[in-house]
């Protein structure tokens, strides 16, 4: 299963676009390594497999995952920050 | 147009996700997403019954927007006026949380739908009906199901035109990483 961060943030910041007068959370479950952002109701879910690779079909390590989540929490705080 | 009358049609897609809560009703993502068979978008709430609603938890512009019935849910639009009489299901669950006891499988239709209503207007999904998968107990173990139901329900009439799709909800616990394949079989009315 391909995680890219590229494409996490895509789809992360097509979903924060729909509505940009409300704010969203993010929390991660690293036991579960799941991502959740919740806007009010709505929200949307990533999933990192026991089989999940970078761009470069590399394994991603737990600092890879940590990354991904660091990224997509900068994305959320600048659209809270913009409402 | 005899042609119509009893014509059969079916539907199907492959569809990948992470039902990681319960109360969160899943489905698709627009087609201009990377990973657009990537069911991840959800809305707070249930699969209502057949011939219900879906009831956000989420008011005003959270709730589901018109637009979002073409370029989201929908993955069949009815050609002519048709009856929803079967859906099946496979899937491969690979680590189901402890306390999940099945996913529920559901067709929904915007039936309020019409030419030039703004895209932001709210949008309502009814469900036509569902079908349950095999039922788990206590920590199940990663799995395959196959299933399917049968309807022969007025709950489950749409008009052409109408957007029609599927939506994906885990009961007891999460069900965790879910891929696998829905088919709807629709019978012209």
């Amino acid at each position: 299963m391909l995680a890219d961060k590229a494409k996490l943030k895509i789809g992360l910041r097509k979903f924060l676009a729909q509505d940009a007068t409300t704010a969203a959370t993010l929390s991660w479950d690293e036991e579960k390594s799941v991502i959740d952002i919740n806007r009010n109701g709505r929200g949307m879910t990533f999933a990192f497999r026991s089989d999940a690779m970078n761009a470069e079909g590399d394994y991603l390590t737990s600092e890879e995952k940590q990354d991904i989540v660091d990224t997509l929490q900068t994305i959320v705080d600048e659209h809270n920050n913009q409402i | 147009m005899s042609y119509r009358n009893k014509t059969i049609m079916t539907w199907t897609t492959k569809f990948d996700t992470n039902l990681a809560a319960i109360t969160n009703v899943y489905f698709g993502v627009p087609a201009d997403n990377t990973n657009f068979l990537d069911w991840d978008q959800y809305v707070v709430g249930d699969v209502p019954a057949a011939g219900s609603t879906l009831s956000p938890a989420g008011a005003g512009t959270s709730s589901l927007l018109k637009w979002e019935s073409p370029a989201n849910m929908a993955q069949f639009v009815a050609p002519i006026n048709c009856r929803l009489v079967a859906i099946s299901y496979a899937l491969d669950m690979s680590n189901p949380s402890s306390g999940c006891t099945h996913i529920r499988f559901a067709a929904m239709s915007d039936s309020d739908f019409s030419d030039e209503d703004s895209r932001t207007e709210n949008a309502t999904w009814t469900s036509l009906g569902y079908v349950d998968s095999t039922a788990m107990t206590g920590d199940p173990a990663g799995q395959v199901q196959k299933g399917s139901a049968q309807f022969s329900s007025s709950n489950g009439d749409v008009n052409a035109g109408d957007c029609v799709g599927a939506v994906l909800e885990a009961f007891g616990a999460g069900a965790g990483a879910v891929s696998g394949i829905i088919t709807m079989t629709f019978e012209g009315s």
